[in-house]
């Protein structure tokens, strides 16, 4: 028989262990909250770390932390009026410093492009999960298999990386991935260095209609580009430049470099409550491109005008032969000074990117500075870059 | 008899004891607990401070925009920047300030913005008076016309320190 | 028996908050010792190449990089510098003295150790004593033991490889 006083241990037992059982799983439930939370910081944080460091340094990585806890939102958004890109994700937004081109995916793989201006070289840092960059080139003109070709050199290399970026052509339903003796010893898709070597066709391609699956992304070069499936379309380009539309949206995107390509390759027709993300990205790296570039144009025409007045004192000092090397740099000097002034004024414009005769412009202003940096280096007032 | 009623009423009085004994415990636990991840997210922020800190020094010793090679600036373009703190700051990011001093004498001799100077020796870029958090780092100051020579122009490279800080948030 | 179980559970009750307590605090210690040693790693790194490839104020092509200035006091000791008036070997210790000194002043915090000493077979003997020569410079007891980063460079010169090392450390 049961006395009652087994009865109250019991009872008294069940209540205090039904108390500590609800306190536990409350307080483990709000904690594991906190964790994930805490834990997508981290990995948020360390994407931005790691992004930076393939910008500055140059050296390519994988980043496969996104797959470690559940997103239920990764995106990019363009903060204005700065500009900078801002990774979104559930938990909140990174906002990097440094030029970026997202396309989201659980493992990434970083790299940087780099286009090379003379006297300065403007970076962006590229990170994609596994993608086929399928070409679609129905336009076959040297100045756009050029263009083509200078997009797709800019784009990540992932040779001896995982996940891997590759690229192949469309031809009406036919996709076309891996071209025998020019991509690796095996019939593997192409990797950038092998699809580069590809030599332009005679004639071109017929629009591409094949059905593309998911991690393919889709770049035509086309006149007409108002019936694309997917992705983005480039009218061949006249001067060095052109418009280019996103499959979905009825607005034109004036391109002037192969870099405005690569932006909108990469974002594509992806929308989200952000917009296009290739709308996004261009708008992005325009802005990025004017700001440092903008700086980076007036801090060296005032550099190269303080070592023309400086040479000249030294001159007229006596301390240097007026007929030395150093002594003609002056000249070369005051030249680039005053072509990069010109740069400075066109990029401090926001819109400098929308307009035809600004880029025109621009892009001429942009090659004389780069030859005249090259005479400056071939006259060894500049180190070799 | 006596003893019997006592020993059940000891009994129970131990349970009661037991109880209010863990309860406080757990009390305790709880604060305890939630004094530690005070405490955590507190560290937390406190090192990411110091990384971001690390991040800026890192992103300065790499920029172009004032170095000609990995952590070797270049006197003309730190000399150029000054006064253009503004646009550093768009591209650096806010509150972030930037100070070079070469070595070679110990007295600070600021440079001019506007004017080449080869014996100058402290640049400072977005530095004003307000607390702030830096880290120093050993660098080198390629001085563009470091040695001038009859025959012509040559540079110089000076052992110096830079400093890079973020002021704090009022 | 019953009086002294209950209180046996009371005291081990209190034994594991306390271990637990302490397992707490020692990992928030070892926590905020990461991001110093990245900075003092790289604060070795930098001190060591900025060192090496500061000029030394000569033209003379044997001593005009404190890197060159080092080779040279290996390799000629007694070539004099032109325009110096000093041996390689001399202006190399006093020129490293100099500016590990005006490092040191500016972080006093930081005791280093700065030697050079000739690597891969190649034996250099110092003029004066006889004995394998090192160039050794710092404020840090040789012996010490402890957290201490190292940072390696080479200098090579016509086939010969001289190791130059720096050991850092913070001051307790």
């Amino acid at each position: 028989m049961v006395s009652a006083f087994q009865v109250f241990k019991m009872l008294f037992g069940l209540i205090i262990s039904g108390f500590v059982l609800y306190f536990l799983v409350f307080y483990a439930g709000s904690y594991s909250q906190t964790q994930t939370e805490s834990q997508q910081v981290i990995i948020l944080k360390n994407f931005e770390d790691l992004a930076k460091d393939v910008y500055y340094t140059g050296n390519p990585s994988p980043f496969g932390d996104f797959k470690r806890v559940e997103f239920s939102m990764l995106s990019l958004e363009i903060r204005e009026p700065e500009g900078n890109a801002q990774v979104v994700a559930d938990i909140g937004k990174v906002t990097l410093t440094v030029p970026l081109f997202f396309r989201p995916g659980d493992e990434l793989f970083i790299d940087r492009a780099t286009m090379d201006l003379g006297w300065w070289e403007f970076h962006v840092a590229e990170a994609m999960p596994e993608t086929k960059v399928i070409l679609n080139p129905m336009e076959v003109g040297p100045e756009s298999w050029s263009y083509m070709k200078e997009a797709v050199r800019m784009m990540p290399s992932s040779i001896g990386f995982e996940p891997k970026v590759t690229f192949g052509l469309c031809d009406g339903d036919v996709i076309v991935e891996d071209f025998l003796g020019l991509c690796g010893p095996s019939s593997d898709p192409c990797e950038k260095e092998y699809f580069l070597r590809i030599s332009r066709p005679d004639t071109g391609m017929s629009r591409c209609t094949a059905q593309l699956p998911e991690g393919y992304i889709l770049a035509t070069i086309a006149r007409d580009c108002s019936n694309v499936q997917s992705g983005a379309c480039f009218e061949p380009p006249s001067v060095g430049t052109g418009n280019a539309h996103i499959a979905g949206s009825t607005k034109t995107y004036l391109y002037h470099d192969a870099m405005d390509w690569v932006a909108l390759i990469i974002g594509g027709s992806r929308s989200d409550i952000y917009g296009f993300a290739g709308e996004n990205l261009w708008r992005h790296k325009n802005k990025m491109f004017g700001t440092e570039v903008g700086l980076a144009a007036e801090m060296m025409a005032e550099r190269a005008r303080m070592l023309a007045t400086a040479i000249e004192d030294e001159v007229n000092r006596g301390g240097l032969l007026p007929d030395s090397q150093s002594a003609d740099c002056k000249q070369l000097y005051l030249d680039l000074g005053t072509v990069l002034d010109v740069i400075t004024d066109a990029l401090s414009l926001d819109d400098y990117h929308t307009a035809f005769a600004s880029v025109r412009q621009l892009n001429e202003k942009l090659a004389e500075a780069e030859a005249m940096h090259n005479g400056l280096v071939n006259k060894g007032c500049e180190p070799i870059t | 008899m006596k003893t019997k009623k006592l020993a059940g009423q000891m009994g129970i009085m131990e349970y009661m004891l037991m109880t209010v004994f863990i309860m406080v415990i757990i009390v305790m636990l709880v604060f305890f607990f939630s004094g530690w991840q005070i405490s955590q997210t507190q560290m937390q922020g406190s090192r990411v401070k110091s990384e971001n800190l690390l991040s800026n020094l890192k992103n300065v010793m790499y920029s172009p925009l004032f170095i000609r090679d990995d952590s070797m600036f270049d006197d003309a373009k730190l000399t150029a920047l000054q006064g253009k703190c503004e646009k550093v700051k768009e591209v650096l990011g806010a509150d972030v300030f930037i100070e070079v001093k070469t070595l070679e004498k110990v007295a600070e001799i600021p440079c001019d913005p506007h004017r080449y100077d080869i014996n100058c020796n402290y640049w400072s870029i977005c530095r004003r008076d307000a607390p702030h958090s830096a880290l120093v780092m050993p660098v080198n100051v390629y001085r563009n016309m470091g040695n001038v020579l009859a025959s012509g122009i040559l540079g110089r490279v000076d052992l110096a320190i830079v400093k890079v800080g973020v002021y704090e948030s009022q | 028996m019953r009086a002294n179980k209950g209180q046996t559970t009371l005291v081990m009750i209190v034994i594991i908050i306390i271990i637990f307590a302490g397992i707490i605090m020692f990992l928030l210690n070892l926590a905020g010792t990461v991001s110093q040693k990245e900075y003092m790693n790289m604060y070795s790194h930098n001190m060591l190449l900025s060192i090496l490839r500061t000029d030394t104020g000569y033209l003379d092509s044997k001593c005009q990089t404190m890197s060159d200035t080092l080779a040279c006091a290996f390799l000629e000791p007694s070539w004099v510098c032109e325009g110096s008036g000093m041996r390689c070997k001399d202006l190399a210790e006093g020129l490293l003295a100099s500016y590990t000194g005006k490092l040191e002043a500016t972080k006093k915090n930081y005791l280093y150790l700065f030697t050079v000493e000739p690597t891969g077979g190649l034996v250099v003997r110092d003029p004066e004593t006889g004995e394998q020569m090192v160039i050794q410079v710092g404020n840090m007891d040789p012996s010490a033991k402890g957290d201490i980063i190292t940072a390696n460079e080479r200098i090579v010169k016509g086939g010969n490889i001289l190791k130059v090392q720096l050991k850092l450390t913070s001051a307790q």
